[in-house]
């Protein structure tokens, strides 16, 4: 043992440098960190797409190469075909074809040939062959619905036609997994690929419903990459059985585009048996996919609760989950059975599996983050489940009080939250009606019982004080007051029986001093409220009666990175403030632009919502002037709204139409192309709480104040333009007669005996002694004149002239009556004579053959933009004048594509149906199936007034940058016969009535107008009434500017002469009463 | 062994470190956003009238949007109902010293209440003893056990802690073995009272100082199974609606916002006194409330806002300054000067103390200026360059923390964050003038009396050992992982840990070479005390916390405190040997935490399993693996210079949960950025190291002088390289927390966090043992 001493002194330490060891452990743990924060900088952020090196779970299971730059791509797999098309593949055209309008026979349900691919010479041939065939045949043989393209000199389809397996197979409804057939009848190369994994570059190859057909422009042959392609898909369809074919045609991209969506390719996975999938996937080396991730937690531990019988799908829809203290009481049960509480028999938990694993599960159920969450996502669910909500209203605005409502006892959570659905529920916007108690959690009770909606006062009721309430649920017990009436209310049936009734209005009457009611109904189950709530957005749905829990889609939330919108302040014309600080100002309800400048933060598509996104490009404060004039548009305004109650009047004190009657006055500088006024009727009523206006608007898109309904439309078919149409027709028929002498004579006009004997009026039967056309037609003289009967019947080719209280008129009687010598456009503009449009519109379009007792070609369809540019004119001239293609009315100040669908600032595209008959050639003729604004048909009277066509403009100025002046586009065509026609439409026409006082006089002269009549019902009781036309300058006090304008009322009594006539004349009168200054 | 180059150390260096900070808290506090804070609402109601109230109109950010009802009763009176689903709404009346829930019934003899269908009838109620009718049945229930029909039903869950409650009520600590009787459920048992359709926890009577009310369970909502007190009177009414009547002088805690009732009358006002929604001061606030008007003031800096509590803080500043005057003053003490400057620092450290429990609202910047002083003052006394070069480093570290924790406060809209920052600077500061008092102290009865004997330092270790085993007691019977009242007893434990180790250890090394027999029973005892002690605390981590965050630092202390137990060893073989096994092991389990990255499903705890497969996946587990998420979002979002050079407001990185704790260092490397987080890493690397130099120092005098300077070098060795081992685990771990490097455990960053507990009671004793030991040394030699 060593001494004490010597162990205690041991040798002296070292002398190793404190200082530099204490430097180097520092230097030591600085190093070690910067290489951990470096790597973590340095890590894609998570939220970031990755680029996958590997191909989705649900991909093909094989590796394979995506390649780079446009085009299409085959890609060739073990297993099925993979096709790739580049970033911005172009949709040329499209074309949606009933298979029942295919049908040779629809008794044996037998297809006929679809030709796809042909140009019009091509067609026009075959139908020349049909003709001089032995024996003879229609010229349409065999040629339904034949699908053109613009031929050599421009999109050239190779041309193809589908089959059914043979002529005589029969077809079988869609869904029955039947094969059609595609054969190639072009010498170019091309390539078929099919969703049954087959590609081919023979001529013939089936599909069942989704095709492609891939060629190279200059007729190169086609490897594995093409420019073009044809994609022919067989789609569901809601009234053919046998579904429809949309046949979509894509070429290169535009020269310039920019990649929208980062480069990502489009792959289409045609594994052979199964459903095709689509990708989205950047260029690149992929290899095989690998075993899906795992699952979310909550996922996880959802499926291992329901699977444990943990979560059961009760018989209400309800999910109950089990009790916190399960484990506890299996123990009692087991160890102390005495110590059981008595439970229901409803559910018994005790009885189902119980082993270690799903005592963890139940405690992770309960006692974990993921547990609370899924549990909240259950509670969620099973508050979907119920409904029962009140709202009320009382007479008295300074009666107020509050709702508390309880269920068997248990005191329930009330929320002013509704499914939009709930909009449906009010005929009119609810005004006054505070807001919706719904409520918002349902305990999990065993019995059904009704729930108990408690309402107490603040101030006792007097006695005979009024009230309404709305009851969503079943038909309630009150108690507390008396009801005074009671009306069930439907979400879609009308009338609504009590048996569809989802909701009850009920007017009741306080008795004296009462301070309380009481209302017990039964709560709707949630099939009740189909759709009435977001599932999307929820984890836990019902799919086929078993519960699944889905992840939402991502970025609900919004996006961190996107600035706040910016400050949006906007003016009028004359600089006065419409809107600030999010809300409209006094101003802006006067005018009636309230709904257009934004009524609320929480709109959007309206003018400041789509300025505040301004805030992308950097601008925090927005200050925007807009083109309306306010002069301009109060009048307007006032003379619109003071004419509806007439229109109203007209059909007595219950007018039938008051729930769809729109109405609108659209006021444009017809060279400039400002659009100086615009008047809506619905308009929002001053007041009406937003979310109440919201809702209204999306369960009754038809009476939405929220729409701008002169130049936004529900695509429905209560928007044809009817006469106010054959200002198209008029330009048609100037620029056709250009190089149709014959027609440039009958434009000009001709004489009743020159028309009687007018070899074109001789070989299309039109009479100048016939009120209708053809002028031989069955029975036609007989009908014509009684008054009653329509005569736009699709299933009819006759039209016959507007019908005043002694029938329809002829054109000889027009004559007589104006005295006219000679009879051409701009008299049959100014009597708005159907015949003599129809019969000579009719002249125009070569899919009939220019014979007028056969059917033609009209069914052919245009697949490509040119394929019947010169065939059928009419679609050209409408395209030319705006149809078919929404507008940006920002007046070139804002960024491309800041714009999106439904925003105001983007008018809804007027369209015309397709044609496919003879007869609708004369009914598009007439202004009939198609949907059209007021604002295309006051662009469609500028560009005639000016001999230029201009976009219109709502925007003047933002954040000090104004629009530049407009050019235009010139007409071409000869507009002077027109504008002679619309004249004397106010003169002595169709608009005389309105214009006759001596207040016009210095008016008149310089007024251009047409008017518009369109039936809307069967009986010709109920019209759209238009009238568009222009005032010139000089007309009114200090108004320089060439007025353009249109005016719509839907559902009138009268023409459109005597209603949107009368609004006009009272605004142009009180603009000139007024004198400038208003 | 002080040698010239040390001894010539420029302290003007060390004053600089010592400046840095201030001006760090100065910059922060000139770039701090201007805010608004509402110190007074006025409630203007007519009688009859009601009035919701929520999170916006009082300011509360806490709160739910429609939390209570006001309601003024027609004789002028103020009545307040809770009408959130999940938050309560506390209430203290004018003379009590209780919180009590607004929901909370007392019950008395005679009262009727419902649960669900069930109804009950109390047939007595006094203070341990409550008796209850349903049907035919009767029920008793003492606070701690019902019984049905007189019998005892069964405990729920038989353990240790039921039979500890037992022995406490057994021993007259009645209402410390207290606990609710919880309604609902399908069981009876102990502390249940299962009724039928109703869940458990729905309901819940607690014990009360008079005797027992009925409340909404944990499990309890207003939309559930319903409780209606006096069911079929005209008095009936829902639990969940129940109203309390206001008077002046009540506190409120509406979500966590504190209020107190100014007046009633004519309008009812409410003083705000902490945790409120502060407004930007460039814009005027809104007016949310027409029934609500708001007086606003601005951010007390320097200057106090009103005169709240200055009578209790002025009380506590004068009883301990006449301590520290009574403490210091001898008869024969030969100097009158320091008997002032411990009266002195004990006032001050009183300031500190009294700012820290809330006795008055001390302007913001107070407790940062006092803890600056104290630390000035502990540089200007210590003498050894040694201990000064480590108050530096410590004045660099906690000034960074500080002036982290102010941003923390000054940077967010809600006034509360701030008390993390002012707490720890007040805790500190106690500390500081504490302990500086006490050094006064000692420094002249060491002159008088010498080192201390071996008597008095086994009994302080005994008064330390039970301190610590009865604030772990307390946590198990009272408090949670989180604690108890406040504090964090297992910090204290920790500190006892390493005192007791140290002292065994030293023992040990006195006698190395001398007892290689086992015929000392008695000292090999001595030498499993503090084993004891550790297999307390594990078992304790175990059984009670259900964390293994403290056994991996005790895991990694116990390695350390083994190597540095080694490396003096006279042995050659255990020397070199022992520490290669040391060093083995800790590559292991270096290694051990890599291999579990990568097969998480390998870790053989089953009940932490959960824990660390989220540490490798965080993406796959969006409730547990969320705060990492969000700490690695906020850390990347940092990058390496920052966000508060452009940002005066702390953004997305508060919605990180435990933000002011166990992820300061995110906050620190969102705000400051990574560059900021290396010298902060340098700092603490520092720390680490100078207290295990100082340690070596104490072990390089070990031998020289007399056995009792001995042992105390021996014991100042062990137990400051102890602490600095368990420091630098905590360091470890709270960065490998906040990187991902390992898996989220739950403890603070030292210096850093807004840790009060762990500053107070295990990191400052721990410096201010090497500051004693490096001291006593360095007077010693010099």
């Amino acid at each position: 043992m060593e001494p004490i001493s010597k162990l205690n002194q041991r040798p002296a330490p070292r002398r190793i440098r404190r200082s530099w060891l204490l430097l180097l452990c520092v230097a030591l743990s600085v190093a070690l960190l910067y290489r951990q924060l470096a790597t973590l900088y340095a890590r894609p952020t998570p939220t970031a797409a990755p680029m996958r090196a590997r191909l989705p779970v649900d991909g093909p299971n094989e590796a394979v190469i995506i390649p780079v730059g446009p085009g299409f791509q085959r890609i060739a797999l073990r297993h099925g075909l993979l096709l790739a098309s580049g970033p911005d593949q172009r949709l040329i055209g499209q074309q949606s074809l009933s298979l029942c309008e295919q049908q040779r026979d629809p008794a044996a349900a037998t297809l006929l040939p679809l030709y796809v691919g042909w140009d019009w010479a091509q067609l026009r041939e075959a139908a020349m062959a049909n003709l001089t065939a032995q024996p003879p045949r229609p010229a349409h043989y065999g040629l339904k619905n034949p699908l053109l393209d613009d031929g050599p000199d421009g999109i050239d389809i190779p041309a193809f036609q589908m089959t059914a397996a043979t002529d005589e197979t029969a077809l079988r409804p869609y869904g029955d997994a039947e094969a059609l057939r595609l054969t190639l009848r072009d010498r170019r190369p091309a390539l078929w690929l099919a969703d049954t994994g087959e590609t081919t570059a023979g001529p013939t190859l089936a599909f069942r419903d989704d095709a492609w057909l891939l060629w190279n422009g200059g007729g190169q042959a086609v490897g594995d990459r093409s420019d073009y392609a044809v994609r022919v898909q067989r789609l569901p369809d809601r009234d053919c059985r046998f579904g429809r074919l949309q046949i979509s045609v894509y070429g290169p991209p535009e020269p310039g585009a920019v990649g929208a969506d980062g480069g990502l390719r489009r792959v289409l996975w045609y594994a052979g048996g199964a459903m095709m999938r689509e990708f989205r996937l950047a260029p690149g080396h992929y290899a095989a996919p690998v075993t899906p991730p795992p699952r979310r937690e909550d996922a996880v531990l959802f499926e291992r609760a329901l699977a444990a019988g943990l979560l059961r799908l009760g018989e209400d829809g309800r999910i109950a989950i089990a009790p916190a203290d399960l484990p506890l009481m299996r123990i009692q049960a087991r160890d102390h059975p005495e110590g059981l509480a008595p439970h229901e028999t409803g559910l018994d938990w005790l009885n189902g599996p119980w082993d270690e694993a799903i005592r963890q599960t139940h405690r992770a159920l309960h006692f974990s983050a993921a547990g609370r969450y899924v549990r909240q996502q259950v509670e969620a669910f099973n508050a979907r489940q119920l409904w029962a909500a009140v709202r009320w209203k009382a007479a008295d605005a300074d009666q107020s009080g509050e709702w508390r409502a309880d269920w068997a006892g248990a005191p329930l959570a009330l929320t002013a939250n509704m499914p939009l659905l709930a909009g449906k529920l009010f005929p009119e916007l609810p005004q006054g009606w505070q807001p919706w108690r719904r409520v918002a959690r349902w305990p999990l009770l065993e019995e059904r019982t009704p729930v108990h909606f408690h309402l107490t006062l603040t101030q006792p009721a007097q006695r005979g004080q009024r009230l309404e309430v709305l009851v969503a649920g079943g038909a309630p017990t009150v108690s507390g007051a008396t009801v005074v009436a009671s009306q069930p209310r439907c979400l879609d049936a009308t009338p609504c029986s009590a048996r569809a009734a989802v909701a009850y209005w009920l007017r009741l009457e306080w008795r004296a001093g009462a301070t309380a009611l009481d209302l017990r109904f039964m709560p709707l189950p949630a099939s009740a409220f189909p759709d009435g709530y977001r599932y999307e957005f929820s984890y836990l749905r019902l799919e086929d009666g078993q519960l699944a829990w889905r992840d939402p889609p991502a970025g609900g939330a919004g996006d961190p990175a996107r600035p706040a919108p910016a400050e949006v302040m906007v003016r009028d014309r004359a600089g006065a403030m419409l809107l600030e600080h999010g809300q409209p100002t006094v101003a802006a309800w006067a005018l009636g632009l309230a709904a257009l400048v934004g009524l609320d933060p929480a709109q959007s598509g309206d003018v400041a919502s789509v300025l505040a996104r301004l805030s992308l490009h950097g601008a925090s404060i927005v200050d925007a002037r807009l083109s309306v004039d306010p002069r301009l548009q109060a009048a307007a305004r006032r003379a619109l709204l003071a004419r509806l109650p007439q229109v109203a009047a007209a059909f007595g004190e219950r007018d039938p139409w008051r729930e769809v009657r729109i109405a609108s006055l659209v006021v444009m500088d017809a060279d400039q192309g400002d659009i100086l006024a615009v008047v809506n009727s619905p308009e929002p009523p001053p007041g009406a709480v937003w979310s109440d206006l919201y809702s209204f608007a999306a369960g009754q898109p038809r009476r939405s104040p929220l729409r701008i309904w002169a130049w936004q439309h529900d695509g429905g078919t209560w928007q044809a333009a009817g006469s106010t149409f054959k200002l198209v027709d008029a330009l048609l028929l100037e620029r056709e007669a250009r190089h149709r002498p014959e027609l440039a004579a009958a434009l000009a006009g001709l004489s009743a005996d020159e028309m009687a004997q007018w070899p074109l009026a001789q070989s299309y039967d039109f009479g100048a002694d016939a009120a209708c056309y053809p002028a031989h037609a069955s029975g036609c003289a007989a009908w014509a004149r009684q008054p009653g009967q329509r005569y736009d019947r699709p299933e009819s080719a006759v039209v016959h002239n507007f019908r005043g209280a002694a029938g329809a008129e002829t054109p000889l009687e027009r004559m007589s009556r104006a005295r006219d010598e000679r009879y051409g456009l701009a008299q049959a503009l100014r009597d708005s004579l159907n015949t003599w449009f129809a019969w000579l519109v009719e002249t125009t379009d070569a899919t009939l053959l220019d014979d007028p007792t056969a059917a033609g070609l009209a069914t052919v369809r245009a697949l490509t933009p040119n394929a019947l540019r010169g065939v059928r004119p009419l679609l050209d001239l409408a395209a030319e004048l705006g149809f078919g293609a929404s507008e940006n009315l920002d007046g070139g100040l804002l960024p491309a594509g800041l714009i999106e669908s439904g925003d105001v600032l983007q008018t809804t595209a007027s369209n015309l149906d397709p044609i496919t008959s003879r007869a609708q050639v004369r009914l598009a003729a007439l202004g009939f199936r198609m949907q059209a604004t007021p604002l295309q048909l006051a662009e469609i009277a500028a560009a005639i007034a000016s001999g230029r066509r201009v976009t219109p403009r709502l925007l003047l100025e933002v954040n000090g940058r104004s629009a530049p002046a407009a050019n235009g586009t010139a007409l071409g065509i000869a507009t002077e016969r027109i504008k002679d026609g619309m004249a004397r439409v106010a003169l002595d026409g169709t608009a005389q009535a309105a214009f006759a006082g001596a207040r016009f006089d210095a008016i008149r002269p310089l007024l251009r107008v047409k008017t518009g009549t369109a039936d809307l019902d069967e009986a010709g009781t109920v019209h759209n009434a238009w009238l568009t036309g222009w005032l010139e300058p000089g007309a009114l006090p200090s108004e320089s500017r060439r007025l353009a304008f249109a005016c719509l009322i839907s559902h009138a009594a009268g023409t459109g002469g005597e209603e949107c006539g009368a609004v006009v004349a009272a605004w142009l009168a009180s603009l000139a009463e007024s004198g400038p200054d208003g | 062994m002080a040698d010239g180059r040390e001894a010539r150390i420029d302290r003007r260096w060390l004053w600089l470190a010592w400046l840095l900070p201030v001006l760090a808290v100065a910059w922060t506090v000139t770039r701090a956003p201007a805010w608004l804070e509402p110190r007074l609402l006025t409630v203007s109601l007519e009688p009859g009238h009601s009035v919701t109230l929520g999170r916006e109109a009082l300011w509360a950010p806490q709160a739910d949007s429609e939390h209570v009802q006001l309601s003024r009763q027609p004789d002028g009176g103020w009545r307040l109902s809770n009408l959130s689903t999940s938050r309560q709404v506390l209430w203290r009346p004018a003379r009590s010293q209780d919180d009590r829930s607004s929901r909370e019934w007392p019950l008395a003899p005679g009262a009727h209440f419902t649960v669900g269908t069930q109804a009950f009838t109390v047939l007595a109620a006094d203070m341990d003893h409550l008796t209850l009718q349903t049907g035919q049945q009767r029920w008793d229930y003492d606070g701690l056990r019902l019984r049905r029909e007189g019998q005892p039903l069964p405990e729920c869950y038989p353990g240790w802690r039921v039979r500890l409650r037992e022995w406490l009520g057994r021993m007259g600590l009645r209402s410390w073995s207290w606990r609710p009787l919880r309604l609902g459920g399908g069981v009876y048992c102990a502390d249940r009272l299962g009724l039928s359709g109703v869940p458990v926890d729905r309901a819940m009577i607690t014990p009360i100082s008079t005797g027992f009310a009925l409340r909404p369970g944990w499990a309890g909502r207003p939309d559930g199974a319903p409780v209606t007190l006096e069911p079929d009177t005209p008095q009936a009414e829902s639990l969940w609606q129940r109203s309390i009547p206001l008077a002046s002088g009540d506190r409120l805690i509406i979500g966590r916002t504190q209020y107190r009732v100014v007046s009633t009358a004519p309008d009812l006002e409410l003083a705000v006194l902490a945790r409120v929604q502060r407004w930007p001061a460039g814009s005027e606030p809104p007016r949310v409330s027409p029934a609500v008007a708001v007086q606003w003031g601005s951010t007390a800096w320097l200057w106090p806002a009103g005169p709240s509590g200055w009578d209790r803080l002025l009380g506590l500043v004068a009883v301990l300054g006449l301590c520290g005057w009574l403490w210091a003053g001898g008869r024969d003490r030969p100097w009158r000067l320091g008997r002032w400057q411990v009266a002195a620092a004990l006032a001050l450290a009183g300031v500190c103390l009294g700012a820290y429990l809330g006795l008055a609202t001390v302007p913001l910047l107070w407790p940062y200026g006092l803890v600056w002083v104290v630390l000035g003052v502990w540089l200007a006394t210590v003498h050894s360059p040694w201990s000064a070069w480590l108050l530096a480093v410590v004045a660099l570290l906690l000034g960074s923390g500080l002036t982290a924790l102010l941003q923390l406060g000054v940077g967010v809209a809600e006034s509360g964050w701030l008390r993390f920052g002012s707490n720890g600077a007040a805790l500190a500061g106690g500390f500081g003038w504490l302990s500086w008092g006490g050094w006064q102290v000692r420094q002249w009865r060491q002159a008088n009396a010498g080192p201390l004997d071996s008597r008095w330092a086994r009994w302080s270790l005994r008064l330390l050992f039970g301190a610590a085993l009865l604030a772990l007691a307390l946590q198990a019977l009272f408090g949670d992982e989180s604690g108890w009242a406040g504090m964090q007893p297992f910090e204290l434990t920790k500190l006892t840990l390493v005192v007791a180790a140290a002292y065994a250890l030293m023992l040990r090394a006195r006698l190395w070479g001398r007892d290689r027999s086992f015929g000392k029973p008695s000292l090999w005892l001595r030498y499993l005390g503090p084993l004891a002690a550790l297999a307390a605390l594990s078992g304790f981590a175990l059984v009670f916390l259900r964390d293994f965050s403290p056994l991996v630092l005790l895991l990694l202390w116990s390695l350390t405190l083994a190597l540095v137990y080694l490396r003096p060893h006279p042995h050659p073989l255990w020397r070199r040997l022992g520490q290669g096994v040391i060093v083995a092991l800790l590559w292991a389990l270096a290694a051990g935490v890599a291999w579990l990255h990568d097969r998480p499903e390998d870790f053989p705890l089953n009940f932490q399993a959960d824990r660390i497969r989220v540490w490798v996946a965080p993406e796959q587990y969006p409730h547990a693996g969320y705060q990492l998420r969000r700490a690695l979002e906020a850390i990347r979002a940092g990058g390496w210079r920052g966000t508060v050079w452009s940002e005066g407001s702390n953004g997305r990185v508060m919605t990180v949960p435990a933000l002011e704790n166990d992820f300061m260092p995110t906050f620190f490397l969102n705000r400051y950025g990574g560059v900021a987080g290396l010298g902060l890493v340098g700092l603490q690397t520092a720390l680490v190291a100078m207290l295990l130099i100082i340690a070596g120092r104490a072990r390089d005098r070990t031998g020289c002088g007399d056995y009792r300077r001995t042992a105390w070098n021996w014991f100042g060795y062990f137990g400051v390289s102890g602490g600095a081992a368990l420091l630098g685990a905590h360091f470890l771990v709270s960065w490998g927390t906040n990187l991902g490097f390992l898996p989220v455990m739950g403890q603070p960053m030292p210096l850093l966090s807004a840790a009060g507990s762990h500053l107070a009671l295990f990191v400052l004793p721990i410096v201010a043992l090497a500051v004693v030991i490096e001291e006593g040394h360095y007077d010693d030699t010099t």
